[in-house]
């Protein structure tokens, strides 16, 4: 038997692969949150000073709303069959959520990439105090894939997933997006951005506990 | 704020909570009816 | 005999809807019988409704948690029927305390809705539970919808301490005008009795509520569970033999 890091590790490279293929996310949930921050300009006018002040919070509106697409891709879901194959293999539940989490990560953190460099250029961001950046992506992008995954978990099957998933993940994403936006704030005011670093790394936390404890449960549940 | 128009606001209050909770007390009685009643006719 | 027949057989009790019934006449006439506030006035009177609903909201919602941790304890599906009547109630009286809210709003603060940091998380309380609400209706099985809707019921509320907190917080760094903060309201006696009265009302109300929708809950199980146990034609009724002797 393979270790649960392994274990972990050949799940995200399955879906890695999957997605390699198939390019959902780099062909479609991208260039769907780019066209969402294009959208925004057009809707509430294109004064320049406006558009740098509210270019952070949007773009962390659209990594939080558009991301869940990242965590319910097709290439992620299964079939019947395919679950049931997975539960046969004896892979530990937990390394499974762990495995997808991983992958879902990785293209987190691209997505947020790809959409920082597109909030920059359109919204004329300034990038005093972007220092911190590097550590709110990987921690947002942590707990949203954690979160994603475990909400497709609960949800599991059915035609209603699609939407049902960005339901459940949105409102339970809410200390992650007041963190996100606020570490950046606070730095850029002189002030201290550990309390929120803290709260999302808590946050974090919690959702890799809740979704190693529901591991097991949902994996019986067909 | 005139003696009137608070009142009215203190309708519009409890016209508003009392509907809601008419309209949720029916569609529950009204639920289990029905439910009752598939029950009756496929048992 | 079966469970099925068992419920259809109790008698249904008419006590809780009569219950109800006192229980919002003895609300109303408390709240319209104790004197106006003296800085508020006559608009004092949407307190006697808001705060028992805002109260029941959470309630409900705790219910739900305790209720969902059990089932995933006990796999017992009474208690899955318990989480998910409380929701239900829940979500209707966080609709009514947020309602009710902005009515109070308008004509004290001039506005419909502040950022206040317990308005925020009401409302999105209201939406954790419209999810768990909608998560159940996606499958018909009902060990497989109980398990998940449990494990959603006990997550919200881990969550909703962090969603609350963070919320606190951002609102501490952004205080609203002071001129759309709520005036503190000096109760007297009679009012704080009245406020009592309305709250104890409401949450016999809520008990009652829990009664019946907990009934109807149970019907429904059963009607699923008769639906998937019913006799059914392996091939179905498009599928019927052939006529071999026509034409012979």
């Amino acid at each position: 038997m393979i270790g649960f890091g392994s274990q972990a590790a050949l799940i995200a490279r399955r879906d890695i692969l999957r997605e390699r293929r198939s390019g959902e996310v780099l062909w479609v949930t991208l260039p769907f949150g780019a066209i969402a921050l294009l959208l925004v300009p057009l809707a509430v006018g294109t004064d320049a000073p406006m558009l740098r002040q509210i270019g952070p919070g949007i773009f962390w509106v659209v990594v939080m709303l558009f991301g869940v697409f990242i965590s319910i891709r097709q290439t992620s879901s299964e079939t019947d069959a395919q679950r049931d194959q997975l539960a046969l293999s004896g892979l530990d539940p937990a390394a499974v959520y762990f495995g997808r989490a991983l992958a879902s990560f990785l293209f987190l953190l691209g997505f947020q990439l790809v959409l920082g460099f597109v909030t920059v250029v359109l919204y004329d961001i300034s990038l005093e105090g972007w220092l911190i950046l590097p550590l709110t992506f990987v921690i947002v992008a942590a707990g949203l894939s954690l979160l994603g995954t475990l909400a497709a978990g609960i949800v599991a099957t059915g035609q209603n997933a699609a939407a049902l998933v960005p339901l459940l993940v949105a409102p339970l994403s809410i200390p992650l997006l007041i963190g996100a936006t606020q570490a950046l704030e606070a730095l850029q005011l002189g002030r201290s951005s550990l309390t929120w670093v803290l709260m999302m790394i808590v946050t974090v936390i919690v959702l890799a506990i809740a979704g190693v404890l529901s591991a097991q449960p949902l994996q019986e549940t067909r | 704020m005139e003696f009137a128009d608070q009142w009215n606001w203190v309708f519009l209050a409890y016209a508003f909570c009392y509907t809601v909770l008419v309209t949720y007390v029916v569609s529950i009685a009204a639920r289990i009816s029905r439910s009752r009643k598939r029950l009756g006719e496929e048992s | 005999m079966t469970p099925r027949e068992q419920t259809i057989e109790r008698p249904t009790s008419v006590w809780p809807w009569i219950t109800m019934g006192v229980a919002g006449t003895v609300t109303f006439i408390a709240s319209m019988a104790v004197g106006p506030d003296a800085v508020q006035g006559q608009l004092s009177r949407i307190m006697y409704v808001h705060v028992p609903a805002a109260w029941l909201a959470y309630l409900a919602f705790f219910v739900t948690m305790a209720a969902s941790a059990m089932y995933l304890w006990r796999k017992d599906l009474a208690w899955d029927r318990r989480a998910a009547s409380s929701a239900e109630i829940g979500v209707v009286f966080t609709g009514l305390a947020i309602g009710l809210g902005m009515i109070w709003a308008k004509p004290t603060w001039g506005v419909w809705w502040t950022w206040d940091a317990r308005l925020t998380l009401t409302a999105i309380m209201f939406f954790v539970y419209l999810g768990y609400l909608a998560l159940r209706r996606t499958t018909t099985d009902l060990n497989a919808r109980a398990k998940r809707s449990a494990i959603l019921g006990v997550l919200a509320v881990v969550q909703v301490p962090l969603v609350h907190f963070s919320v606190v917080w951002w609102r501490t760094l952004h205080q609203p005008p002071t001129l759309l903060k709520p005036e503190p309201i000096d109760m007297d006696t009679s009012m704080l009795v009245t406020l009592g009265i309305a709250v104890v009302s409401f949450t016999v109300m809520y008990v009652a509520m829990m009664f019946k929708r907990i009934e109807l809950a149970r019907l429904e199980d059963e009607i699923t569970e008769m639906q998937q146990t019913a006799d059914v034609p392996i091939a179905g009724e498009a599928v019927t033999a052939p006529a071999l002797e026509r034409g012979a």
